[in-house]
């Protein structure tokens, strides 16, 4: 027996629980973690529901009246898993900045979104199907996806939330603070729109001012919106754009990507590789060979362990497990772009390409760079971003900045008094401890077809 | 030993549930070529994990006389030592219930048994006999389990409905076989899943009225170590 299994329910509770706590009654979903994916962010959504609910059901605290503080995929899974999960004396008030739900992937064409490929080589990481009690989806354009998790919400909606008054949501947020008291009172100010849902839709009232005191709110922003580099084009990550086609023109286009995080090296991909799909590229580069080197890279890992910096371990493999990849990968370097990947690191601290290795990016990007590297598919810079951007001649708007975004200024800004939340919040990002595997067990939340036929 | 059981459905996907489904409705139809079977369900049952831990998940919807019943049940998930099901997982053999001279004497038995695993339905208004069929992998692991229950006295004590059942299996394990080893549908995949170690809860077989097949070997894939059909985008 494990020594998670032989934990009794309620203890298991509280450590997730605890890892989700930011204050007393005030949590925080991923937004210090490292893998912030919608998957994965689902997935703490309903490990920290369950936690709730266990630890209500043994009256070690009470969840009550609960503020959701956004609107994107991870705040609609704790809504939907809260409304599922907990009787009628819980409610739900969610609160959305933008003027529709999921905002950043709605429309999104030209990005894909996979449950658990940035988990590979792991077992069941090529699982299409996020498999998930609330709010299921698989992979697809970003577009697909939250389609198919707001159809599944207004779903969990229609069983759980008939009235109103279970879940009340506000969109177009103007001012939204939270003033935690010493007792840990949360209350909440804001000017915006109350919005009545209408099937997947929602239809906006009045804007108004107000506050309210809520019992437990729950944080649920992902990590904000990218860094904009002034002076060049870096569209949010979510933003439909062309760089994954062909060049139509007949001329061979200079790129610059900047960064060395996910965002950044899913651009190297798209800009270097011909027919690039990241639901597809492993199968397509190891063929039938994919189930060894899958447990192979899997064995390895488990020694290294994932943090680890994979550089060497593919430069020992290189003639061996990735000699066929890698032929097939340089006859796809795509014709009509000319790439340079510019590292340097916030701090200055990348000074080799090998430096990128560690765990600043999916298992799956690395391996991908490594094979890029090994086919000269790009050209690389460690200079000031103007100095490389003026020596490649690079055009601003082919200028991709892919630095992540400034999550901790973000969740500050929440806070009437952020002193209170930022020794925690560095902890957090510190200690990564908010696993996203389902942690709660097989059958807890209640699914809504059951509920309409009852 | 699980401390809290929960009855909800977990997700399965849609390539795993057609895939069983036209089977089912071919052993539905064997089970009543001979005339009405009230109450006859079918489905499948897979072995899935979470966190470490295995479970047996319903894959499907019920077979029944009305159609299929589904709501609430596919996705279910139940403990390794969830009744007959556990009893074909454990011993890796066919289950089925044993003969008896009247309905009323297996009711009488089996109310025992309910008792004794702390079973409070009314034994009348549950099935009275049972079958479950273990389909296992190239190292003996239970991947599925066929599970079957109605309300016809010893509809399962006939040795040769049995085989004619198993034989069925096989065909369907040969053919998953094939499809495991010749991909010939590129976007639907067997993908991985998780082993885990069997997550046991008090056993809730009813011990007096059921029994192990000794004289049928349970059908048994050579290729098919899991059972998780998706649509796979290669």
């Amino acid at each position: 027996m494990t020594d998670t299994a032989a934990k009794s329910e309620t203890d298991r509770a509280r450590e997730v629980e605890e890892t989700f706590r930011v204050l007393p009654g005030l949590y925080l979903i991923g937004s210090m973690e490292k893998g912030v994916t919608l998957y994965n962010q689902q997935v703490r959504a309903h490990n920290l529901v369950w936690a709730l609910w266990e630890l209500q059901q043994n009256a070690k605290l009470r969840v009550g009246r609960v503020a959701v503080v956004g609107g994107g995929v991870s705040g609609l899974a704790v809504a939907a898993c809260i409304i599922s999960r907990f009787d009628k004396a819980v409610s739900v008030t969610l609160f959305e900045e933008r003027w529709d739900i999921c905002p950043l992937q709605q429309g999104s064409d030209t990005r894909w979104i996979h449950p658990k490929i940035y988990d590979w080589p792991a077992v069941g990481s090529r699982g299409t199907d996020a498999q998930l009690p609330v709010l299921n989806w698989s992979q697809g354009r970003a577009s697909d996806v939250v389609r198919t998790v707001v159809a599944e919400f207004t779903a969990f909606c229609d069983a759980f939330a008939k009235s109103q008054e279970r879940l009340t949501v506000y969109l177009g947020l103007r001012h939204f603070q939270i003033k935690v008291g010493m007792d840990h009172k949360k209350e909440v100010s804001r000017i915006a729109n109350k919005a009545t849902r209408s099937g997947p839709f929602f239809h906006l009232g009045r804007p108004e001012g107000g506050t309210a005191q809520f019992d437990t709110v729950i944080l649920a922003i992902g990590f904000g919106l990218e860094t904009v580099i002034p002076g060049y084009a870096s569209d949010s990550y979510w933003r439909n754009e062309q760089v994954g086609q062909p060049v139509l023109d007949g001329t061979r286009h200079r790129y610059l990507v900047s960064g060395f995080g996910d965002g950044a090296l899913v651009d190297l991909c798209r800009l270097t590789i011909e027919r690039f799909r990241q639901d597809t590229i492993i199968s397509e580069l190891f063929k039938s060979a994919l189930d060894e080197v899958e447990t192979r890279f899997d064995a390895e890992i488990e020694t290294r362990g994932r943090d680890a910096n994979m550089f060497d371990l593919f430069a020992g493999v290189e003639g061996d497990l990735l000699g066929a990849a890698t032929i097939e990968l340089g006859n796809r370097i795509r014709k009509d772009t000319r790439v340079t990947l510019r590292l340097r690191g916030r701090n200055n601290e990348i000074k080799t390409f090998s430096q990128i290795f560690g765990r600043h990016s999916s298992f799956l990007h690395r391996l991908l760079t490594f094979l890029l590297y090994k086919c000269g598919a790009f050209g690389l810079d460690f200079s000031e971003l103007g100095t490389a951007v003026k020596r490649h001649g690079i055009p601003a708007a082919n200028v991709l900045c892919r630095y992540g975004a400034n999550t901790m200024d973000h969740l500050r800004a929440l806070f009437v008094d952020d002193q209170m939340v930022v020794n925690r919040l560095t902890e957090m990002k510190e200690r990564q401890q908010q696993i996203p595997r389902p942690l709660f067990p097989p059958g807890i939340f209640p699914y809504y077809e059951k509920e309409k036929k009852e | 030993m699980l401390t809290h059981v929960y009855r909800n459905p977990e997700p399965v996907p849609l390539v795993s549930q057609l895939a069983v489904l036209p089977f089912l409705a071919g052993v539905d139809g064997l089970l009543r070529e001979s005339g009405e079977v009230p109450g006859l369900r079918i489905t499948v049952h897979r072995v899935m994990s979470r966190e470490g831990q295995g479970y047996l998940q319903q894959v499907c919807a019920y077979i029944t006389d009305s159609g299929a019943d589904w709501r609430g049940k596919v996705g279910r998930t139940f403990p390794v030592t969830e009744g007959i099901m556990g009893a074909a997982y454990e011993f890796g053999r066919v289950w089925r219930t044993k003969s008896f001279p009247t309905r009323e004497a297996l009711i009488l038995v089996m109310h025992e048994n309910m008792k004794r695993v702390g079973d409070t339905r009314d034994p009348n208004t549950v099935a009275i006999a049972y079958l479950a069929i273990p389909m296992l992998g190239p190292q003996g692991e239970v991947v599925l389990i066929l599970y079957a229950d109605c309300n016809k006295l010893n509809f399962f004590v006939d040795d040769q409905l049995i085989k004619h059942v198993v034989a069925m299996c096989k065909g369907f394990c040969k053919l998953f076989d094939w499809l495991q080893h010749d991909l010939p549908f590129p976007n639907l995949r067997n993908l991985p899943l998780e082993k885990g170690k069997p997550a046991r809860e008090k056993e809730t077989l009813y011990l007096s009225i059921q029994e192990q097949v000794e004289k049928i070997d349970p059908p048994k894939f050579k290729a098919v170590p899991f059972f998780n059909y998706e649509a796979a985008a290669a």
